[in-house]
């Protein structure tokens, strides 16, 4: 039905520049063309839209997203705008974008950012609802107002798909109801868990795995643990993502030895990828978790 | 006196709760694996090598800063000096924060002397600042804290720019004693026991330092050299601790204090029972940081627990022990007799400068540019400039008034826990709600605010407003703050970068009905403290005189004090907190001859509008596109324009 929609507004449309209206925190948000010049000031938003092959113009601190984030690549000529939590408005003002995204600002930033150009603002990250539902959604949405709707819906259809495909490849390996649980180390003696409300976790499930450390949903959906409340991951996988900084010294300990996804061999390093990323940050959450899986004696 | 095997079976006893809340292992497999036992299962591994070094650790850690904090208070005479109250904890702190950046390398090989160092620079600005004989009034504390806020606003600077690289520093600056085998157990024991002999063979000339300082070289006791050494043990002791656990406040400062409480008269065995005392108080608090781990969502850093216990205990020992009035008096020396022609309209037009350069003069994508800003540009930037202002403003005319109710020139909102007061609240409700630390209002701030207010006022009142006491309750309601900001931290989320950037006080989120709302309100209290003039000098000149001039102090203070926190609440509310200025601008106006209430009043004010347009000012263009915090900048810019000062009058004493 919405293509349906799409494709009549895109018929009646077609002689003029395309009218593109997309559904933000406030309702429906028109542009009499898809906005061209886009600063984004949210690293989860930058992600959605690279992966609408967009490059932005300008986004906040360029050099950590490219250290954290990594994929997708942010091209070397997109203008570093500043902190994420207090973007700088001149700067955005001199790169004249014809919009804004952002995410989970509160109203008065929101009403400055506003007198700079339309600001199209998404509630992403809140312990309140799903992240993920809010990721999927906003990819679409991103789509609609970059005149790519059409492209966003394959992408989703095809990670869909593959999604389906790794959780095949994963169930003839694993068997029935395997467990697994993501993690990030820390330091020597503790550990961030993710848990419910997080994009980690969600690839999880959807791959058919369950935790076995319970974290209840926050704004995040991960927790700081010690090191040795791991062991509650008992005959399940623990996956670590990458970059391990300071928490490649736990595996050094004697106690890391005695865990017993380390004892028994279930404990996999997984390749850098984004926890707090958009739509497509599934998928290459999975391939990321297959790769890590798969290489598992 | 209670027997010191009473003390000894207790601290047993603790540990023996300790490792019954950490660890599952039994009581007689733990003891076989204690001696030489293979653990055969996880349980058995992890009582092994995350319980039982953990409460080792904690009774290494507790004896350790029981006895810095013992051997501080000895050649100070002040039972308020500690490793935490004296800087020395944060200035380990700061150093090893930023060889973390710069040298990790040179951290990995030679930590325990990266943090030594900086333990040691901290408390040399102290002395730099107090002078060796102002180390035994609360003025010592007062410096101390002083340090604490500059080294933290550094810091904070350094954590802000480098946002996701430094989870994990958040933890160890929380101060956490989780471990996961006996490696810092090994690495500490032996580095302590020069420091311990030390403390020991310090006895005899502590005894000798107690006739007094000519008293003690009359019997041969070379007094520098000893002083050096033992205050160099005691840093050690607590640089030592810091690079092993991180920052863990308060234990050197109470387990002191109760060692005397229970008898302990001799130095030595004040040394011996503050090094047991430290021991029971650390592993006690840090059972109760396991307990609340095993059931909280997040790891709760042993550093907070202690913290929550310890500065409750520090009012409770400030209101039966500091009844004595602070005699010793401080003076920054150089101030001119009477203020220079037309210093207002100096002051004023230096202020109007600064404003204008700070409308008009910004980097762009082609270099610096100079000029009227377009409407759009000049609405983003007119609203931080004035509330830079008036916060500024505010901040100097509540210093002014605590710093002559309080009668002692390193008094601050800041310092005095009111900023903190605010903070408090503000934090406690985004722990609490789980909230944006944005959401959380002026009524919230002007809440927590008046609660400090209500209990430096109560608490005051027993002791006849001793500014001692007042001083320590700030101090313990700014750590008490401190611990609930680790809680909020140590989650290592980008909620944390938001708390750590609020707690710079910033004027990016000030929109323009805030900037004049808050100027109005400055404006109005303001005049109402220059209304009270005649009552600030009374006040002080000290209680005697103003009684003799009829005027009560027990109604006097309570109002100016609650002008005073009013100021504060009202800036940290628009701004979050706001240091240095508080403390500096008043200085800065009696230096410039403005000794006067009304006119240190309206120095001070304009005085604190300039340093703060300046540093919201630099905070913006100078690592553009990037912004450090306004309040951050000005603790940068006051803390080392204070020190500079200082040094310089020390230098030159009868200036």
């Amino acid at each position: 039905m919405k293509r349906l929609i799409a494709l009549v507004l895109l018929c009646t449309a077609l002689p003029a520049a395309a009218e593109v209206t997309v559904h933000d925190r406030r309702g429906p948000q028109t542009f009499d063309a898809p906005p061209e010049r886009l600063v984004v000031l949210d690293w989860a938003l930058a992600e959605q839209v690279l992966d609408l092959d967009v490059a932005p113009v300008g986004v906040a601190e360029t050099d950590n997203y490219r250290t954290w984030v990594v994929h997708p690549a942010l091209p070397e000529d997109v203008v570093d705008v500043g902190l994420r939590t207090e973007p700088n408005l001149e700067r955005i003002a001199q790169l004249s974008p014809d919009a804004i995204l952002t995410a989970d600002v509160e109203p008065e930033e929101f009403a400055r950012l506003e007198e700079i150009a339309p600001v199209v603002v998404f509630d992403a990250w809140d312990a309140d609802h799903d992240n993920v539902a809010a990721a999927l959604r906003i990819y679409r949405e991103l789509g609609a107002l970059l005149d790519r709707e059409a492209l966003a819906q394959d992408r989703l259809a095809a990670q869909e798909a593959e999604l389906d495909a790794i959780a095949a490849e994963l169930a003839h390996r694993f068997g029935p109801d395997p467990k697994a649980t993501a993690i990030r180390l820390n330091d020597k003696a503790s550990a961030w868990v993710y848990g419910e409300n997080s994009v980690p976790l969600h690839v999880l499930r959807r791959l058919d795995f369950e935790p076995e450390i319970e974290v209840p949903s926050s704004t995040w959906g991960v927790a700081t643990r010690r090191l040795e409340d791991l062991a509650q991951a008992e005959t399940g996988v623990v996956l670590a993502i990458r970059p391990h900084m300071g928490g490649a010294e736990a595996m050094q300990t004697p106690l890391w030895d005695f865990l017993p996804f380390v004892a028994n061999g279930r404990f996999a390093e997984v390749a850098p990828v984004w926890s707090y990323g958009g739509a497509l940050s599934l998928g290459r959450h999975a391939r990321a978790f297959r790769d890590a899986l798969l290489a598992l004696e | 006196m209670i027997p010191a095997a009473a003390v000894l079976i207790a601290l047993l006893l603790a540990g023996a709760l300790h490792l019954a809340v950490d660890a599952d292992a039994g009581a007689a497999r733990l003891l076989a694996l204690a001696f030489g036992a293979e653990p055969q299962n996880f349980a058995e591994a992890q009582a092994f090598y995350a319980a039982l070094p953990r409460v080792i650790l904690a009774m290494l850690v507790g004896a350790a800063l029981g006895t810095a904090g013992s051997l501080m208070q000895q050649i100070t005479r002040n039972p308020l000096v500690s490793p935490l109250t004296l800087g020395a904890a944060s200035g380990a702190w700061l150093a090893t924060v930023i060889a973390t950046l710069a040298a990790p390398a040179l951290l990995a090989a030679h930590g325990a002397w990266v943090s030594l160092a900086g333990a040691i620079i901290a408390v040399g600005l102290v002395i730099a600042i107090t002078g060796i004989r102002g180390l035994v009034g609360v003025q010592a504390v007062l410096a101390g804290m002083a340090v604490n806020l500059l080294f933290g606003a550094v810091a904070s600077a350094v954590l802000l720019l480098n946002s996701p690289y430094f989870g994990h520093l958040f933890l160890w600056g929380a101060g956490d004693l989780a471990q996961t085998d006996w490696h810092w157990v090994a690495w500490l024991w032996p580095r302590l026991l020069p420091a311990l002999a030390v403390a020991l063979l310090a006895a005899r000339g502590l005894a000798l330092l107690r006739l007094g300082a000519a008293g003690a070289e009359g019997r041969g006791l070379t007094l520098w050299p000893f002083l050096a050494l033992t205050a160099l043990a005691a840093l050690a002791l607590t640089a030592f601790s810091v690079t092993a656990v991180g920052m863990i406040g308060f234990v050197g400062l109470i387990a002191p204090n109760i060692a005397r409480r229970v008898g302990a008269r001799l130095p030595m065995a004040e040394v011996a029972a503050s090094a047991v005392l430290g021991a029971l108080v650390l592993t006690l608090t840090d059972a109760l940081a396991v307990l609340a781990t095993q059931h909280a969502r997040d790891l709760v850093p042993s550093g907070a627990t202690t913290a929550l216990i310890g500065a409750p205990a520090l009012i409770w020992l400030a209101r039966r022990r500091m009844a004595a009035e602070d005699h010793t008096m401080f003076r920054l020396p150089g101030t001119r007799p009477r203020p220079p022609h037309h210093l207002g309209l100096a002051l004023l037009g230096a202020l109007a400068l600064a404003a204008v350069a700070a409308l008009c003069v910004s980097p762009g994508a082609g270099g610096w540019r100079i000029g009227l800003p377009d409407p759009m540009i000049w609405s983003f930037r007119w609203p931080r400039v004035l509330a830079a202002a008036a916060a500024g403003a505010g901040m100097a005319v509540s210093g002014v008034i605590l710093q002559r109710l309080i009668r002692n020139p390193l008094a601050s909102p800041d310092i005095l826990g009111m900023s903190s007061g605010a903070s408090f609240a503000m934090i406690g409700f985004t722990v609490i709600a789980g909230g944006s630390i944005h959401e959380a209002g002026l009524g919230l701030a002007l809440l927590g605010s008046f609660a400090v207010l209500l209990a430096l006022l109560w608490l005051g009142r027993r002791q006849g407003n001793a500014p001692a006491v007042i001083a320590l309750v700030g101090i313990s309601l700014g750590a008490l703050f401190d611990a609930l900001v680790k809680l909020a931290l140590a989650s290592g989320t980008d909620d944390a970068f938001a708390i750590l950037g609020w707690l710079g006080g910033s004027t990016y989120r000030v929109t323009a009905p805030n900037a004049l709302i808050l100027t109005v309100l400055v404006a109005v209290l303001s005049l109402a403290a220059l209304g009270l003039g005649r009552w600030l000098t009374l006040l002080a000149a000290g209680e005697g005189v103003a009684r003799g001039r009829g005027l009560d102090p027990a109604r006097a203070n309570p109002v100016a004090m609650v002008v005073a926190a009013a100021l504060a609440a009202v800036v940290t509310a628009f701004m979050g907190p706001v240091s240095f200025v508080g403390l500096l601008a008043p200085h800065v106006a009696a230096l410039l001859g403005a000794r006067q209430v009304g006119p240190q009043l309206g120095a001070a004010a304009l005085t604190g509008a300039l340093l703060l347009v300046l540093s919201d000012w630099a905070g913006r263009t100078l690592l553009f596109p990037m912004q450090l915090p306004a309040g951050t900048v000005a603790a940068l810019i006051g803390g080392f324009y204070f020190l500079a000062l200082l040094l310089r009058a020390r230098a030159r004493p009868n200036t």
